[in-house]
Order: structure tokens, then C-alpha cells, then sequence
């Protein structure tokens, strides 16, 4: 029995061996993060324009909130990704310093179902220039979805603008 | 697969329905393939790990070292899916690491019994191979039936006429689930008719 519990030299080769492939691997994740972040900031500063925005990326991941772009000078712009079961829309948001949605341009869906486009419209019509005010059988289950999202982006915004005045102080 | 073997089949039926989860999130052609490479890609990992570690080690060991291989495994498809696709990765990141969890992955933790096994697992990787496939399959017929197109882009295209949107969501998965088995068992008393 005693001879079943020892260590032998082999399996602290693959117990080392494994360490090594999780910390590649741990690398490996920080190299993409940062990947990923350079090209969530680009497309957000291409799609509003210009692009010497050159905005800073920060992930969130908060509700439909997958995370924020801050250039040196403008407003902060937040990439949503309105989710339902069947789908999702993705659409970036400008928002003045206390969190309203000024204006909102949409990257699309991944499918092309009812729901999705519709989600899609209420949305885009949210900013402060969205105009419209037709209405669907499918608002009334959308509705909330948007102003989940509205409310998230709201309160991200204000605490990251309070965060900066008490920085000042 | 012979015929009467029924064991076999149930076994087939057991591991899809280990697969329900990836099933279930699995609702078009881009989400499938996603799965689908995640799972291969863990699923071999799981499987080569059980097959090269040596006997000695004892199955408990086996089954911890190959169920690390295997969340190692699914790290690194995660770094590469959001390498090539950022959006992608942040819809399907969590569910990538589900795939360690499903029922084929955690049997091929499992240290091969006799020698016999030992060298059928082969088998065992090339099994991983075919779930693949079905939960690629899957994410393209449900795609079809919800949305009447197919797109690996996973952005979306013209609208068009959805078929039956319920396909997409995942009720539809296990309504999907439920026809394939009944279809299946039809297919194989059918074929035990005409053999008889």
C-alpha cells in the first residue's frame, strides 16, 4: 500500500510539465487580452471617427456592457452587446459626462431574425438624436432589455466621471 | 455498429445527450464551430493525456492530471478564438470552458481498465472527432431552421425569412435532440424489419 503513495520522479516531471503548460497558457491569455483590447478600441475610434482618438480600452464585461473607450479629448463611447437567447446586437454608445446616450452606432447582429433587428432599432433610437416611434408586438420584451442596458451605461459613466473628480481633488 | 448492438447505440445516445450542453448553446454555423474545435480540441487532449500517462500512476492521479490538461486545453482555444474574434470570445468564452465538464471529456479523464481498452483508445480520440461534428451539425441546422440561411460571419446579413425561430433558442435544442433520437430508433427498428 505504502508503495501506491509514493512520488516517483515521473509524475513530478508531468505535475512540472503541467505548471509550465499553465503558465504558457496564462501568457498566452494576457498577449490576446491586449490584442483584443487594441482592436475594441480601434473599431470603436474608426466607427465614431477620427481616428486619431486613439482611445484608452478598458473591459467591464457588466450586463450588456463588454467595455469602454476614453480618448484624451471627447466623449467615452461604451460597446454593448444586447443579448438574447437566440442572438445578439452590438451597437457602441456615446455618452456625454452624465451618462446619457448621445448618439449610437450600430455594429449589427448575428443573425438576421426579427428580434434581433428590433433590438436593434430600439436601441439605435435611445441616443439623444434617435428618432421614431413606431412600436411591435415585440417591444414589450425588448423594451427592458434596452433599459437595462441604458441604466448600466449610465451608472458606469457617472462612476468612472467621479471617479476622475475625486482623482482632481 | 452492428444492428443488435444495442449497447453500442445507447452508449452513442448517452454521450450526445453528455453533450446537451454544448448542444443547447450551439444555435448557429459560427457558435458550433466554436464548440465544436473547443470540444475536439479538449476532448484530445483529455484523451491522450489517460492514454500516455503510465498505469502506475493510479486512475485517481490520471483523472486529475488529464482534467487539468484539459482546462489547460480550453485556455488556450479561448486565447485563440479571441485572437481571431473578439466578439466572439466574449459570447462564447464561458462556454468554452463547459466543455471540460461534458460527460465524453470527463470519460476520457478516465484511466483505460484493461489493456484491451489501452489500445482501443484510439477509438476514443476519434469518437471525440465525430461529437465534434454534431455539435458543428447542430449549430448549422438550428441556424437553418431559425434564420432559413447559413453564415459562418457571424455578423448579420440581409433579413430573411425565418422558418422557425423557436430552433434558435434552447428549447428548440432539446426539441431537436428529442426528433433526432426518435428518428434514429425509427431507423433502427426499420432497418431490423428488413433484415428480419
Amino acid at each position: 500500500m505504502s508503495n501506491g503513495r509514493k512520488f516517483d520522479s515521473s509524475l513530478w516531471i508531468v505535475i512540472a510539465g503541467l505548471g509550465v503548460a499553465a503558465i504558457l497558457a496564462g501568457f498566452a491569455s494576457a498577449y490576446s487580452s491586449g490584442q483584443s483590447a487594441f482592436f475594441l478600441s480601434r473599431l470603436v475610434d474608426t466607427t465614431i471617427g477620427p481616428i486619431s482618438r486613439r482611445s484608452a480600452w478598458t473591459t467591464l464585461r457588466e450586463g450588456a456592457v463588454l467595455g469602454r473607450a476614453v480618448p484624451k479629448k471627447g466623449e467615452a463611447a461604451y460597446l454593448v452587446s444586447l443579448r438574447l437567447p437566440d442572438g445578439e446586437y452590438r451597437a457602441i454608445a456615446e455618452v456625454d459626462g452624465d451618462g446619457s446616450v448621445l448618439r449610437v452606432h450600430a455594429l449589427g447582429g448575428t443573425n438576421s431574425l426579427a428580434r434581433t433587428r428590433r433590438l436593434g432599432a430600439l436601441f439605435a433610437r435611445s441616443g439623444k438624436s434617435g428618432a421614431g416611434q413606431d412600436s411591435t408586438p415585440l417591444d414589450a420584451s425588448l423594451e427592458p432589455i434596452v433599459g437595462d442596458a441604458l441604466e448600466t451605461i449610465t451608472r458606469l459613466e457617472r462612476q468612472r466621471t467621479e471617479g476622475e473628480d475625486g482623482d482632481r481633488r | 455498429m452492428a444492428i443488435d448492438d444495442k449497447g453500442g447505440a445507447r452508449e452513442a445516445w448517452t454521450a450526445i445527450a453528455g453533450l446537451a450542453p454544448l448542444l443547447v448553446f450551439s444555435n448557429s454555423l459560427s457558435s458550433g464551430l466554436v464548440l465544436g474545435v473547443a470540444f475536439l480540441v479538449v476532448h484530445s487532449t483529455a484523451a491522450a493525456l489517460s492514454l500516455l500517462l503510465p498505469l502506475r500512476f493510479g486512475p485517481a492521479r490520471v483523472l486529475g492530471i488529464s482534467l487539468f490538461g484539459a482546462a489547460v486545453a480550453a485556455s488556450l482555444s479561448a486565447t485563440v478564438l479571441r485572437l481571431i474574434d473578439p466578439f466572439l470570445f466574449e459570447t462564447a468564452y464561458s462556454r468554452l470552458f463547459l466543455t471540460v465538464c461534458t460527460v465524453p471529456v470527463l470519460r476520457a479523464c478516465l484511466l483505460p481498465e484493461s489493456v484491451a481498452e489501452r489500445e482501443r483508445s484510439i477509438e476514443n480520440i476519434l469518437r471525440g472527432l465525430g461529437y465534434s461534428v454534431v455539435v458543428i451539425l447542430a449549430g448549422a441546422v438550428r441556424e437553418f431552421l431559425a434564420a432559413g440561411s447559413i453564415s459562418v460571419n457571424s455578423a448579420s446579413g440581409p433579413a430573411s425569412a425565418s422558418l422557425l425561430p423557436i430552433a434558435a433558442q434552447p428549447a428548440g435544442a432539446f426539441i431537436l435532440i428529442g426528433l433526432a433520437a426518435a428518428a434514429f430508433k425509427a431507423a433502427m427498428a426499420a432497418a431490423k424489419g428488413s433484415e428480419r
